[in-house]
């Protein structure tokens, strides 16, 4: 099932629910993509991107991309597409202080939009709240543009300070006096994460992720601690756990199938690495958080 | 943000405010509150009785809006009048507001630790914050 919405300013909502797509050869707006169940693969240039619940991807406008489902529980997929103008606007906006933009209200190039570093970013917090509640009123037809509007305005305010957390402030945690060293190395870096992301549910080595992204380990396991604070080996346990707690949160597995499903070797290493996370057994969370969405 | 400005009372809110029947108006016409069945209640503070009229919106609040004059003693004395509303969305709230003549605004919609709230007024003095309580703990 597709669903599209364009609205008055060409931004537009793209919903679809399948367990089997391929679309190929893709050129669109600047996108914010996620999923809210399964999971759905992205190729950008030669890159390979898993996204799942509790992440996003951001496309840049004019950049080439394939996307592809298959899954045996149906991917409930959404993108929001902003319009050239739209961005531009904002971005400028964004930059200029109130007095100037008093004098200079349309001066800003819709021909130069901004571009953004295509990863993967968590989408938590406020940005899963606005987005949540901007699905809600996409199913809702009867609801005013206008509204529709004030989200995906939210939607990249947010987007905007998730970007200065995760990309500006993290880079600039790395200890390298020379700039064009520093975003060579952080580039590396968020291709490790996106590694991480993407196949955290495989058995993947320190060195398996160093190749990808073409770092030495020990270079890897330095820098990568610099910019997120943890090791490239919590980083993944983290991703495991928080995948495990959607899973536990949404569906009906047995624990021993979540443990496969987001790659521990055992139950009692997930179980205790859980209890540790959450301070909680992953039972109770299940109980804790079905008593709440009662 | 102003600092909490209800008076809690047996898990309702005693609003205090200019022009009750006003308000009245606006909570049901424009928030979706409802009149509680039993509509005038008796409450008792450390200023004296008051009657009021119990109102519940779709959130679970509840809220006792006494019937008295807006000049009474009893409300003068008890202080500033901004009345805290919880919302499941604030942005529609606040688009929705935005159409309502009698509303001003103190600014945008914020996003706080607490969630997104915003802060209103309406043109007989009394002040609104809508808050969606977010709970950040959750994801």
């Amino acid at each position: 099932m597709k669903n599209i919405k364009i609205l008055y300013n060409q931004n537009k909502l793209y919903n679809e629910i399948t367990s089997d797509a391929y679309y190929t050869d893709q050129r669109d707006e600047f996108s914010i993509r996620l999923v809210f169940n399964g999971n759905e693969h992205y190729t950008i240039g030669q890159k390979d991107y898993n996204i799942y619940p509790g992440t996003f991807i951001v496309i840049n406008e004019g950049t080439l991309y394939s996307r592809k489902i298959y899954s045996d529980i149906p991917a409930n997929t959404f993108a929001v597409l902003f319009s050239s103008s739209f961005l531009s606007e904002f971005h400028y906006n964004s930059l200029c202080d109130d007095k100037y933009l008093l004098d200079n209200p349309y001066n800003f190039n819709t021909n130069n939009t901004p571009t953004f570093l295509e990863t993967i970013y968590p989408c938590k917090g406020d940005m899963m709240f606005n987005l949540l509640h901007l699905t809600h009123h996409f199913h809702n037809w009867l609801i005013d543009e206008l509204l529709i509007d004030e989200y995906i305005y939210h939607c990249l305010f947010l987007f905007y300070k998730l970007y200065n957390q995760e990309i500006v402030t993290k880079s600039e945690k790395l200890n390298m006096l020379n700039y064009k060293t520093r975003t060579e190395v952080f580039k590396r870096l968020n291709l490790a994460k996106d590694f991480i992301l993407s196949n955290y549910n495989q058995n993947i080595t320190l060195e398996d992720i160093s190749h990808y992204c073409c770092l030495s380990t020990t270079h890897l396991f330095r820098t990568f601690k610099q910019a997120y604070y943890c090791s490239p080996h919590q980083y993944l346990m983290q991703t495991r756990l928080n995948n495990a707690g959607h899973l536990l949160k949404t569906t009906d597995y047995e624990i021993n199938e979540i443990v496969n499903l987001v790659g521990f070797d055992s139950a009692s290493s997930f179980i205790r690495l859980f209890k540790n996370r959450f301070n909680i057994t992953p039972g109770t969370y299940r109980i804790d958080h079905s008593k709440k969405s009662a | 943000m102003k600092n909490s400005p209800t008076v809690q009372k047996d898990s309702s809110f005693i609003l205090q405010v200019n022009e009750p029947d006003k308000v009245l108006n606006f909570l049901t016409e424009r928030m979706g509150f409802t009149v509680a069945p039993a509509d005038i209640l008796q409450t008792g503070t450390s200023k004296g009785n008051l009657k009021c009229i119990a109102l519940r919106n779709s959130y679970g609040n509840q809220y006792l809006l006494p019937v008295n004059n807006a000049n009474s003693r009893v409300n003068k004395s008890m202080g500033n009048n901004t009345i805290v509303i919880n919302t499941d969305d604030c942005l529609r709230e606040y688009y929705n507001l935005r159409k309502v003549e009698e509303i001003a605004f103190y600014g945008k919609p914020k996003y706080l630790p607490e969630g997104l709230a915003f802060e209103a007024a309406d043109k007989w003095g009394n002040g609104y914050i809508l808050l969606e309580k977010r709970n950040y703990t959750d994801n």
